[in-house]
């Protein structure tokens, strides 16, 4: 029985090397096709082209390596946002940048180098105009509206609602039908109650304010100078943030995107927090395919 | 200053001694993310853009998007004004227009329902194009709708012109 242990750790040891081990300009490359796998662009115009070069490249290292590969890439997810325009989520235009920046650095002689500045500056970017939306520019994100009538309305939140807010289907329910009626009626002397217990206000407000701080603190460790203290935590709060935003946020393309940015960035020496990355990649593949909010209400 | 620091330390690293354009290269990509986020701030403060949408970075801020805007189309004829609802066909576009209900958009939007009812209604002499969003107050969260846009396309003959 111990033989048989030890034999498993070896063999988990092995495979934790094979991941690890893996030059990491090679691993930040798969890592991308495999989120274009995983989370598909755009429809049957862009789609299929997009599979078959993912697919391939992850087969073939002459493929993965080439400029040439992640330019078509580049211009795919590209032509993508212009056929959608202004209809594409905020994930295709950085997907866009980041495949343009794989083969720029590509025609680098310090590809790494060139892919890591790419992954921080594109971070700390996205995440300062995040922050800049929600701290300053909206006018209902700060006093907790936002995140109040999106739980209740987005269907996609139902789940974690229930479980962390404590509100019954039933509430739940009736509370999304007042909020959705597009009312044209300006007298609101009729208007329902809605039932929001205080569980559901503190956890609407707890999402408000975590948002914004954990999105700030990754703009500023990643767009400080290497040196400084804040860079040295950037990617411990990056990792932070995608653990806590994706278990909730229904948006894994975005997450695994996020992830394989921050690996790109990250020094090849410090092995300890590229496997961590890997596994906040698992984790979010995890929160995507397992309704853990919804099992954990139905064993409650 | 840190950031202009921070862009020198980088580019020692990739920039090669005979060619220092290269250099460059790499900031290929921020510096379109900038120009696109810039376009998409100018467009939410000018055309109603939602934030949500343009490549800037301003999903999940607020609940003016998707589902809390709202379109609606009246077709207008000597003493009648009718609200109709655009057909399936019309989904896309209807979803752009909510998104930014630009002029050349709405025209655009409302010349393709005239089409559609000019042989069903004689008489049909406009078409309304409206885009509302719905607001919620913030301490009791009660939805109100506020317009954002609204455009007219006048019937001449069965030809169209704006107003």
């Amino acid at each position: 029985m111990i033989k048989r242990l030890q034999k498993v750790k070896h063999k988990l040891q092995a495979l934790y090397q094979d991941l690890v081990g893996t030059d990491p300009l090679d691993l930040v490359l798969r890592l991308t096709l495999l989120d274009f796998l995983l989370r598909p662009v755009g429809d049957w115009k862009v789609r299929p082209f997009v599979f078959l070069l993912a697919g391939a490249s992850l087969l073939s290292p002459r493929l993965l390596r080439s400029p040439i590969t992640w330019l078509i890439l580049t211009l795919l997810t590209g032509w993508r946002v212009i056929l959608d325009w202004p209809l594409s989520d905020n994930h295709a235009y950085l997907l866009c940048y980041w495949c343009l920046g794989i083969s720029l650095s590509l025609l680098m002689r310090k590809p790494h180098a060139s892919l890591a500045l790419n992954g921080r500056l594109l971070i700390g970017l996205a995440f300062l105009l995040a922050v800049l939306w929600k701290g300053l520019l909206s006018a209902d994100y700060l006093n907790g509206t936002f995140f109040r009538v999106t739980m209740m309305t987005d269907g996609r939140f139902a789940d974690v609602t229930r479980l962390v807010g404590g509100m019954s289907e039933a509430d739940l329910n009736q509370n999304r039908y007042i909020l959705e009626a597009n009312p044209h009626d300006e007298d609101g002397s009729q208007y329902p109650k809605l039932i929001e217990p205080p569980a559901f206000q503190m956890f609407a407000q707890v999402a408000t304010w975590w948002t914004l701080l954990t999105e700030a603190a990754v703009a500023v460790c990643f767009l400080w100078p290497r040196r400084g203290w804040f860079s040295r935590c950037r990617d411990i709060v990056l990792m932070l943030f995608c653990a806590t935003t994706y278990a909730v946020a229904p948006v894994a393309g975005f997450g695994w995107l996020l992830i394989v940015m921050g690996l790109a960035q990250c020094e090849p020496q410090r092995k300890a927090i590229r496997s961590l990355y890997l596994l906040s990649f698992c984790l979010i593949l995890f929160y995507k395919e397992i309704p853990w909010a919804y099992l954990l209400i139905k064993w409650s | 200053m840190w950031f202009f620091e921070m862009i020198r330390q980088e580019r020692l690293l990739t920039t090669s001694p005979h060619r220092k354009w290269q250099g460059l290269f790499p900031y290929l990509p921020s510096f379109i993310l900038i120009l696109v986020a810039v376009q998409q701030l100018y467009l939410a403060q000018t055309a109603d853009l939602s934030p949500w949408k343009g490549g800037g970075f301003g999903m999940f801020s607020t609940t003016d998007g998707g589902p809390n805007r709202h379109l609606h189309i009246f077709l207008i004829a000597p003493e009648m004004e009718q609200e109709v609802w655009p057909s399936k066909s019309l989904e896309d576009m209807e979803d752009r227009v909510k998104e930014l209900p630009t002029e050349a958009g709405l025209s655009k939007f409302a010349r393709e329902i005239a089409n559609r009812y000019k042989n069903r209604i004689n008489d049909l002499t406009a078409v309304r194009v409206e885009v509302w969003r719905t607001q919620f107050a913030a301490k009791t969260l009660q939805p109100f709708s506020l317009l954002l846009r609204e455009f007219t396309l006048m019937m001449i003959d069965k030809e169209t012109t704006e107003s």
